[in-house]
This record gives structure tokens, sequence and C-alpha cells, in this order.
């Protein structure tokens, strides 16, 4: 399952990078005969479609990531002050925002706040923050039970102090773990979203809106569902094992 | 008390918010909106019917009593319609999630080859997006086989949405089931010689039903996010079909009331949960 996994992975990062480096020109692009495996509606072929829009989804989902790591190692270090009433609010808040329904928070909010990117963001900190200042959490608590924080506290280093030198660090290699599970929650809600033509404005296709395509001619053309879908799935299901094999 | 404080200064909030939304549009909200909207209202209507002729503060306090841009139906009474239709999905989606999973739960309780099974079957479910798995099903059992109709049937799109959650609530579940097993009295019982079945039931699900209780209380926001997806695919006119349609129709009235709702109904079946949870498990509280 393991190997399969990473197999999969790599294949798909090498023909994404090769994408990558010929998206402005993919459109134009033909294939040889014996490996078109269909056209959509604008009589693209799929398959170059299909790597395209993996590439397109990830230029989406890598910056809002890194975003949604900041935001959850800021909220990290305000768990470190050690003040009853404080805790309470934090605690609160984050509770309130694990359970809101973040997709649908954020797709009302796409329409005041107009650009495409932030609505992605915004559905993002909903649905992946709270998990990541959890894990944040976690870790944080066990790393201050450990001995050379306390003796660093003890030395006189501030809480500043002692969070960028001896909590951030092991937080940061922490991130390695949880990489599966965060990419796994950012590429669900990028797709979605494009799926309801929300997530890019740009004239690429993701994911998403090639199913959203694809969605309106199921009968006549499965294969532009299929090329769509089969990627995603896979791609889900490989960062699903190595999440749980973490 | 303090978890009713709470709530209602959350509510709170979540009123303002929404309530204050309008004024994150560039330049003067009336002007936008009188550009941004479909249909042509004049100006000053428009700012009587959004209450924008009011000032900042009487409008945060003030209940909206606003009727759709687009469709001119009262927007309570349209987003009322489309909550009962939101429910009825979600209560079919918790009872069949619910089920698949104890039943996943229980396979894997008795057997190591079927807890494999379970793992993986969960694994694969939790990887379908409900975008990929919704138009499979319609093409087969709405189109080919003709067992469901396509539009005005609750079922199928339910059917959708519980082996979606099934696939991520199987894994939690079991991770606290697993928890849970060293200090049930699950071993003794079988020791004993009662039967797998009368164990699970009676010695690992029924003491552990409140931590279930509270899990499944957190995972209406869940189910409300999915239900979106499925709405549209399935043409089931329930507030996620309703919200996408007003937001690509920027039907502002309808989104600040569907966004106060969506997100009070959410806070309410939290607390729900967790009430539910400590009233089975006594020592938490």
């Amino acid at each position: 399952m393991k190997t399969f996994a990473r197999l999969w992975l790599g294949f798909f990062f090498v023909s994404m990078m090769i994408a990558a480096y010929f998206s402005p020109e993919i459109e134009a692009f033909t294939l040889p005969r014996t490996l078109q495996f269909g056209f959509d509606v604008f009589g693209r072929s799929c398959i170059l479609l299909s790597l395209d829009a993996a590439f397109q989804s990830f230029k989406i989902i890598v910056p809002i990531g890194f975003c949604c790591l900041v935001l959850a190692f800021f909220v990290s270090f305000l768990k470190t002050i050690d003040r009853p009433v404080f805790q309470f609010g934090w605690n609160t808040a984050i509770d309130t925002f694990s359970s809101l329904p973040g997709f649908l928070i954020a797709l009302s909010f796409s329409v005041f706040l107009g650009g495409q990117f932030w609505t992605v963001l915004l559905a993002s900190a909903f649905l992946v923050v709270p998990y990541l200042i959890r894990f944040f959490e976690s870790q944080i608590i066990q790393l201050q039970s450990q001995e050379y924080v306390f003796s660093a506290g003890a030395l006189g280093a501030t809480r500043m102090q002692i969070f960028r030198r001896h909590l951030l660090p092991d937080l940061a290699r922490s991130v390695v773990s949880i990489f599966p599970f965060l990419m796994t929650r950012l590429l669900i809600t990028e797709t979605s979203l494009s799926f309801l033509g929300l997530s890019s404005d740009s004239a690429h296709e993701t994911w998403g809106k090639l199913l959203y395509q694809g969605k309106d001619y199921l009968l006549e053309a499965p294969w532009i569902c299929f090329f769509g879908g089969l990627p995603l799935f896979l791609t889900l299901l490989s960062f699903h094992i190595l999440s749980r094999s973490e | 008390m303090k978890n009713a404080a709470r709530l209602i200064v959350v509510f709170a909030l979540v009123w303002f918010a929404a309530r204050s939304a309008v004024y994150l549009l560039p330049g003067n909200p009336a002007d936008f909106l009188v550009h941004e909207s479909l249909v042509q209202i004049p100006p000053e209507v428009l700012r009587q019917k959004m209450q924008l002729d009011q000032s900042v503060w009487h409008r945060l306090f003030s209940l909206p009593r606003t009727v759709s841009l687009i469709s001119k139906q009262n927007s309570w009474s349209l987003v009322g319609e489309g909550f009962i239709k939101s429910l009825t999905l979600a209560m079919l989606t918790l009872m069949l999630s619910a089920c698949f999973s104890v039943f996943l739960l229980y396979m894997s309780f008795v057997s190591k080859r079927w807890k494999k099974f379970s793992e993986s079957f969960s694994l694969t479910l939790a990887s379908m997006p409900l975008f990929v798995f919704s138009p499979i099903l319609l093409l087969v059992f709405s189109f080919r086989l003709g067992w469901f109709p396509v539009a005005r049937n609750p079922v199928l799109p339910a059917f959708a949405l519980s082996f979606y959650l099934t696939g991520f609530w199987f894994r939690t579940l079991s991770r606290k089931m697993e928890a849970y097993l060293p200090q049930s009295a699950a071993s003794g019982a079988r020791a004993r010689g009662l039967s797998e079945s009368r164990v699970f039931f009676g010695y690992v699900l029924y003491p552990s039903l409140g931590t279930f209780m509270g899990f499944l209380g957190t995972q209406i926001g869940t189910l409300l996010n999915g239900s979106i997806i499925v709405e549209i695919i399935f043409q089931w006119r329930g507030l996620g079909s309703i919200l996408s349609d007003a937001v690509m129709s920027r039907d502002y009235p309808v989104i600040e009331i569907c966004l106060i709702l969506v997100t009070w109904i959410t806070l309410l079946s939290q607390q729900l949960g967790y009430i539910l949870q400590r009233k089975m498990e006594p020592r938490l509280s």
C-alpha cells in the first residue's frame, strides 16, 4: 500500500513538473492518435488537460498551505501564554472555529471579499487551521514537559525565546508528519470550490473545473469526468495511506 | 451556565459578522450593490431593502427584514424551506452514516481480517470526493438502473454523503474505540463466554456512546459542508443549494440569513452533542 502511494505520487509529481514546464502551450499540443484518450468540449486532449489541471491545483494549494501553517504556528504560540482567562478564550475560539461549516461560510464571504484566492484561503483556514492548531497544541504540551525547556525557563529565557529556540524547530519537524493530511484537506477544499466555480479565475482548468465541465456530459463523454476524477482519487488515496502510516 | 454564556457570545459575534459583511464591499456598499445586482432596482429602493439607509449601528442591531432580490420571496421563508429539506437530508445521512460506521466497527471488532478490510474500505471512501462519487451514483442508479428519480428524492444524495462521511467517521471512531478497549469490560465479558455481538454492543458500544454522541454533534458542520455539493449534483433544493444560487446571483439578503442560520444550527448541534455526552458520561461533568 505504502509503496503504491509513493510510486503514484512520484509518477504524478514528475508528470506534473513536465506539465508545468509546458503549461503555457499545453493546449496547442497534439498527442499521437494511440495516446489520445478523449477530448473535452473544446476539443482539448483530456490527458494533457488533466496533467495541467493537477499543476494548476497545486499552484493554488501550496501557497495556501504555507499561509495556514504560518497562521497555525502563530496561534499555537498564543497557547504558551499560561493565563486561565486567556486559555478559556483560546479554547472557545478554536472549538467554535473547528465546528463551523467553513466551506459554506467561505462561500458566503466570497461575495463580499471578491478575490478567488481569498475564498480558498478562508475555506482552508476554517477547515485546516483548527486541526493544525490542535496538532501543534499537543506537540507543545509534550515539548513543554521536556527538561531542556524547563531549564531554558529557569535560566531566564522569555516565552518568545523559548518558543523560537526550542519549540519552533521541533514543531517545524513535526510538519513532515502532518503534511499528507494537510495536502488532502487542501486538495479537497480547492477542488470542491473550483467545482462550484469559485476557486481559480485563471483561464487554466483545475481538477474541480474539469469535473464540473464533465458533469454536464456524463452520458455522452464520461472520459472528461474520468480524467478529472481518477488522478484526484489516486492522489488523495496516496496521501491518506501516507498520513495513516506516519 | 458557562457554556450558555459562551454560546450567546459566539451567537452575537456571528450575527454582527453576518450583518456587517456588506461593508466589506469596496466603496459605497449601496452603489456597489446597484452595479452588481442582476435585476434592475433603483438605488434608493435597494438601499431601503438592504437597510443601508440606516446607520451602521442601527443595521447591526436590527432584524434582517428583506425580500430576496432575485425571487422576490421573503428571505426567511425561502431559507426556511431550504432548511427543512436540508434537515431531512442531514437526518437521513446521520442515520445511514452511523449505521455504516457501527457495522464497520463491529466487523473490525470481531475479526482481524475484517478489520483490515474495513480500514481499506474506509480509506477508499474517504479518498473519493463527493463530486467524483456522486455523479457515479447518479449515472448508475438513476440513469442506468432507474431505481431513483434524478431530483426530488433525498435517498441517493443521503447515500452519497453517508458513504463519504463513513470513510472519515470509521477512522475516528475506531481510534476512539481502540483507546477505550483496554479500560472496558469487554475482555471479561468475552472470558465469560458471551457472544461477540453482545460483547460489542453491550460492553464496547453502549458505554462509549457518550463519546460518539459528542463526536456526532461536532460533525453537523461537516455534514452541511458536504451537503452543498450533493444538493447541487442531485438538484435537492436545500440550504446549500439556495446559498450557492444566492452567491452566484449576488442575492445579498439571502446570503446574510443563510450565513446566520447555518452557523447557529451548527453551534447549537455541537452544544447538544456535548450535553448528551455529559448526560451519558457523568464522569466528564
